[in-house]
């Protein structure tokens, strides 16, 4: 699959804003991903390796709860991931 | 169909509008207001004894339960109520500094932590303890310098926040900081008189009342109890930010009506060529403007009010809130741009009230994120939504 990084976390994928990763699942696919982009693991992934809620997860545009990111998903599909965090 | 159509529509319910008057007018207009100017010029902080009586009469409480002192009213009525209160009080800081306080007692009553909710939300809910929010320094969030570091039982804090509103009468502060230990961000409580703490003023040029300073920490020590979040504080304080995006719109759309009042009248009262200003095309078109501001701002705050009291929202980032922030102040901005070129030297002269509601309106573009910035994260989601349906189709 392939992950879709914009805004400020594209600073933590050495400004790649398209990896394509392998991974039966989206969850899969973000392993794979931080496996990819190490500095990128501290800020998805929390201290037990689940998705931190302020990250918004969409696959192929359509908004994916994060207790859903078992999903299935193919060679094809895209994953973009949306974090909105803004000043005091 | 015949039926007559107000010009200016109220956003509050009379119910609420009436409520507000009456329990909060006297306040307003005896103790608020009459200090406006005089803050203003000199950056004087509204006073603690304010904000306590504020807490008296229920304000500094609205929406958090009766069990701690609260009002136990719903959010959207307390957007209704900051409106009004945005419309009434000469002082904007006023609105701006009971909505943030309010949503500070908030989160700390739904830690759920009784030692927590006795110590400071109890207090604050009744305004007998004042609070601050500290997230901001001058860097992303992501590259906090401010840490947290265990020592033995205890954890020592150190760094600055720049700026945090109402820091110059706050007793307590809620800090957003890096943990040494994990790298994550972490939420604590820090109170004005631990030792290490340092309250420095840090005016803007407008809200010039509400206290902005800078608060420094220089290895203060604090206790376990005062760790308030151990991880993913990142997500915890944009809960903060996500209820800014719509209380600041529907206080700011009360000095939106309150401006456009006053310029209107100036106008009307102006002569030029034999003939009041308000009766020039070009004026009228202008005064056609910011009535179009007004008047959008009302039906989308309006509409996100309804929302909320009936629908479950995202708690962290939820589009229509961003999108309430995103319309009202920049229907705001655009009417304080509009003010001074119709009303010339009375647009910028501090003898005019004119400037000071441009200068408190402005400076509402950076909190809880820049328009800029939420209109990135907005066209981020649109996109991806028309691609989505572009891909279905094909």
């Amino acid at each position: 699959m392939k992950f879709r990084v914009s805004g400020n976390m594209l600073r933590f994928t050495n400004f790649q804003d398209e990896i394509e990763v392998a991974g039966d699942t989206v969850e899969a696919g973000m392993q794979m991903l931080v496996g990819a982009c190490p500095q990128l693991r501290p800020i998805l992934l929390d201290g037990n390796g689940k998705v931190r809620s302020v990250h918004r997860v969409f696959l192929n545009g359509a908004a994916l709860p994060l207790d859903q990111l078992s999903e299935k998903a193919k060679a094809k599909d895209e994953v973009s991931i949306l974090t909105a965090l803004a000043g005091g | 169909m015949g039926r007559s159509h107000r010009m200016l529509n109220p956003l509050s319910p009379d119910t609420l509008a009436t409520e507000v008057r009456r329990r909060f007018g006297d306040f307003i207009a005896q103790r608020i207001d009459p200090g406006t100017v005089e803050r203003d010029r000199m950056a004087t902080p509204l006073t603690r004894e304010m904000l306590q009586e504020a807490g008296r009469l229920g304000l500094m409480g609205f929406n958090v339960p009766e069990s701690i002192g609260g009002q136990g009213r719903s959010w959207a009525e307390w957007g209704y109520v900051l409106h009004e209160i945005g419309y009434l009080s000469e002082d904007a800081a006023l609105p701006m500094l009971l909505a943030y306080c309010g949503t500070l007692t908030k989160l700390l009553y739904e830690s759920g932590r009784e030692d927590l909710i006795d110590r400071y939300a109890r207090p604050m809910a009744q305004g007998k303890r004042i609070g601050g929010f500290g997230w901001s320094e001058g860097r992303d969030a992501f590259s906090f310098i401010t840490t947290l570091r265990r020592t033995g039982s205890d954890y020592v804090l150190n760094g600055q926040k720049i700026p945090i509103a109402n820091a110059l009468i706050a007793d307590t502060f809620m800090i957003f900081a890096r943990s040494e230990e994990t790298s994550d961000v972490v939420a604590v409580l820090v109170e004005r008189d631990d030792p290490g703490v340092e309250v420095v003023p840090f005016s803007a040029m407008g809200l010039r009342a509400s206290g902005m300073g800078r608060v420094l920490f220089k290895d203060v020590r604090l206790p376990p109890e005062r760790v308030l979040v151990e991880a993913d504080g990142l997500s915890y304080g944009q809960r903060f930010l996500n209820e800014r995006r719509l209380e600041m719109p529907c206080w700011a759309l009360g000095r939106m009506r309150r401006l456009f009042e006053l310029c209107v009248h100036e106008l009307a009262n102006r002569v030029r060529f034999k003939l009041p200003l308000t009766e020039m095309q070009t004026i009228q078109a202008a005064i056609g403007r910011m009535y179009v501001g007004v008047e959008t701002s009302r039906i989308v705050v309006k509409s996100v009010l309804e929302r909320v009291a009936t629908e479950e929202y995202d708690a962290l980032w939820d589009p229509p809130l961003a999108l309430t922030k995103s319309h009202v102040i920049e229907q705001a901005l655009q009417m304080c741009r509009t003010v001074q070129d119709i009303l010339g030297g009375a647009g910028v002269f501090e003898d005019y009230p004119f400037e000071r509601h441009i200068r408190d309106l402005t400076c509402l573009n950076p909190i809880a994120g820049t328009l800029a910035t939420l209109q990135v994260d907005l066209g981020i989601l649109s996109a991806a939504e028309v691609e989505r349906a572009y891909r279905h189709q094909s």
